[in-house]
């Protein structure tokens, strides 16, 4: 079931100056309900413009944005319910903090919903669960965190809202390897547990290799390629073109297969990688 | 939406005024806005006026950029406007709305309130003249350098100019930073823009206590990174550029002094018979 359509968006920044910019142009497409929808483009491209279109951040100069069929944009009942059912986390969240104890921040998004005390107290508490954040840092001041676990708070108060449709905006950019995989499975257990739609920026074609179901493409503006990982990454050379890349496991594996074409072409997890290479090891010897 | 506020930008360009030495563009804008005030009829105010719109064809800055400017002043100018029909009780009676009222709608008063909305206008336009066709760092420089006498004060002028160049840099990236942070909070439900005045000003604390934050953090860095790169803020420091006045520098000086001639001798002499009305203020 589709769940969000976006159709023929176009958006620019500072029109009448000489600064003026044409951030979206003509961009389509459409998610569906449950899917892990990775955005990946070079800097600049227009991701984040993009998905503040998604709840009515910013409108559409032309085009329609679909909730669950309905446009967002229509009055400001429908614009309050995008707020509500699709969650948006900044690039950099950490900057947002603003309450005295990270409890009463992670329950400013759910307490705007206008739900009991009662409600929002479970949400906070089941949404710092999904972050691994226990009641001694529940009760610390957001101030006095780490940058990691500012970032796990912030994501923690939208998470809260328990929205149909998360969306992250580079959630793991500048964590340190353990933090980045650390995050990326909360994320992925949060998805399992509430079976929301997820979408995520990012630029680690490793990370949305492993753990996207489809991947959008940005390119200057215009939506370039929407496909599975495996129709993204199998075309190497445009994602270059694009100042982007493949994941390291499918280049290496590319590399090799100059020397080896025997070898399996469709690899793009580490993991996918080492099971192959062994394998490959194992006939050799056999041979 | 935030982003609009154009006051205080600067646009690049190459045009006559683009050039001119930033002193001098200090200077010749200074002289202007106290030539306004010395204006006392509609010749002299209606010649400022004229060079205040040959002086933007000549930057080549799109009229929408100037539109967008004045727009944020309207208010002032209604507001203005209006005072000085209110107040003014000269010349003949047009519309007397209320009888029982000690209030009439006055030539005099219509004549005054267009007047003082011409010289509104006019000062916006040098001002915001100046700060689009000069870039925040030029700007301060310049300042710097007309305020070097005062060093014989023992006032720590480069310390001034390097404060108040930071504050013009960080002006854009506040409103950025504004900019996301509101979004944040909406996205997470905040409501900004309704509600009672008690209730919107509440509204903010989400947005300011990050701003805050977040401000102090980047001074912290800021002055760190002045130091690593052996700041001391002493007046010793030698420059990159050095600005030189150029013939065309000299050439605005001698038409601005020709113009502020221009308007005080009309001051003198009682032109005003060429214009219907007496004395308008
Ligand atoms: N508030 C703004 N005002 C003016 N221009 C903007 C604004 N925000 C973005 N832009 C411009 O719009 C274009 C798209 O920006 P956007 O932030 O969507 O890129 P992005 O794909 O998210 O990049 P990154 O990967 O660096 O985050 C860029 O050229 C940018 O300079
Ligand atoms: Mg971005």
């Amino acid at each position: 079931m589709v769940i969000l359509e976006v159709k023929n968006v176009s958006y620019g920044y500072s029109h009448g100056t000489p600064f003026e910019i044409a951030a979206l142009r003509d961009v389509s497409f459409s998610v569906e309900k449950g899917e892990l929808v990775g955005i990946i483009g070079h800097t600049g491209s227009g991701k984040s413009t993009l998905i503040k279109m998604l709840n009515s951040l910013l409108k559409p100069e032309s085009g329609q944005v679909l909730l669950n069929g309905k446009d967002i944009n229509t009055d400001k009942a429908s614009i309050k319910e995008a707020r509500s059912k699709v969650g948006l986390c900044f690039q950099y969240p950490e900057y947002q903090l603003f309450e005295e104890t990270c409890a009463k921040d992670i329950a400013f998004g759910p307490k705007n919903m206008g739900l009991s005390e009662d409600e929002v107290r479970q949400r906070v508490l089941r949404a710092a669960e999904f972050v691994g954040f226990n009641k001694e840092l529940l009760n610390r001041s957001p101030f006095d965190l780490s940058g990691g676990q500012k970032r796990r708070c912030a994501i923690a108060g939208v998470m809260a809202m328990f929205p149909e449709i998360l969306v992250l905006d580079e959630p793991v950019a500048g964590l340190d390897p353990a933090g980045r995989r650390e995050l990326m499975s909360m994320i992925e257990n949060y998805r399992k547990a509430t079976g929301a739609t997820v979408m995520i920026v990012s630029h680690s074609m490793d990370d949305i290799a492993r753990i996207a179901d489809r991947i959008l493409v940005m390119n200057k503006g215009s939506l370039a390629e929407s496909g599975t990982v495996k129709e993204i990454f199998s075309k190497t050379d445009k994602l270059i073109e694009m100042g982007l890349s493949v994941p390291a496991a499918t280049s290496l594996i590319n590399k090799l297969r100059l020397k080896l074409p025997e070898l399996d072409a469709d690899v793009y997890t580490t993991e996918d990688a080492a099971r192959i290479l062994a394998a490959f090891y194992k006939r050799r010897k056999e041979q | 939406m935030i982003k609009d506020i154009t006051i205080g930008q600067f646009f690049p360009g190459d045009s006559y005024i683009h050039k001119l030495d930033p002193r001098a563009k200090i200077i010749i804008t200074f002289v202007f806005i106290v030539a306004l005030f010395l204006c006392k009829n509609y010749f002299s105010l209606g010649l400022l006026f004229f060079i205040s719109i040959a002086a933007i064809v000549v930057s080549k800055i799109s009229l929408r950029v100037i539109l967008k400017g004045l727009k944020m002043i309207v208010v002032l100018v209604v507001f203005t406007g209006v005072l000085q029909i209110l107040y003014n009780d000269e010349g003949t009676v047009l519309w007397k709305p209320f009888q029982q009222l000690d209030f009439a709608v006055t030539s005099g008063g219509i004549i005054s309130s267009v007047f003082i909305i011409i010289r509104i206008v006019s000062l916006i336009l040098f001002s915001s003249l100046l700060t689009y066709t000069t870039s925040p760092t030029m700007l301060t420089d310049a300042i710097e350098r007309l305020l070097s006498p005062l060093k014989l004060f023992k006032i720590n002028v480069s310390s001034l100019a390097m404060m108040m160049t930071i504050a013009l840099r960080f002006i854009p990236t506040l409103i950025e930073e504004i900019d996301i942070i509101m979004s944040a909070q909406k996205a997470r439900g905040a409501d900004l823009e309704t509600g009672t005045l008690v209730q919107r000003a509440k509204a903010l604390v989400p947005v300011f206590i990050p701003l805050i934050v977040n401000s102090f953090r980047r001074a912290y860095e800021l002055a760190f990174a002045m130091e690593c790169r052996c700041y001391t803020g002493d007046n010793k420091r030698t420059r990159m550029k050095e600005m030189k006045l150029a013939l065309r520098d000299y050439l605005a000086f001698a038409f601005v002094a020709v113009t502020v001639a221009a308007v005080i001798a009309t001051g003198f002499f009682d032109i005003s018979s060429f214009f219907i009305f007496e004395r308008v203020i």
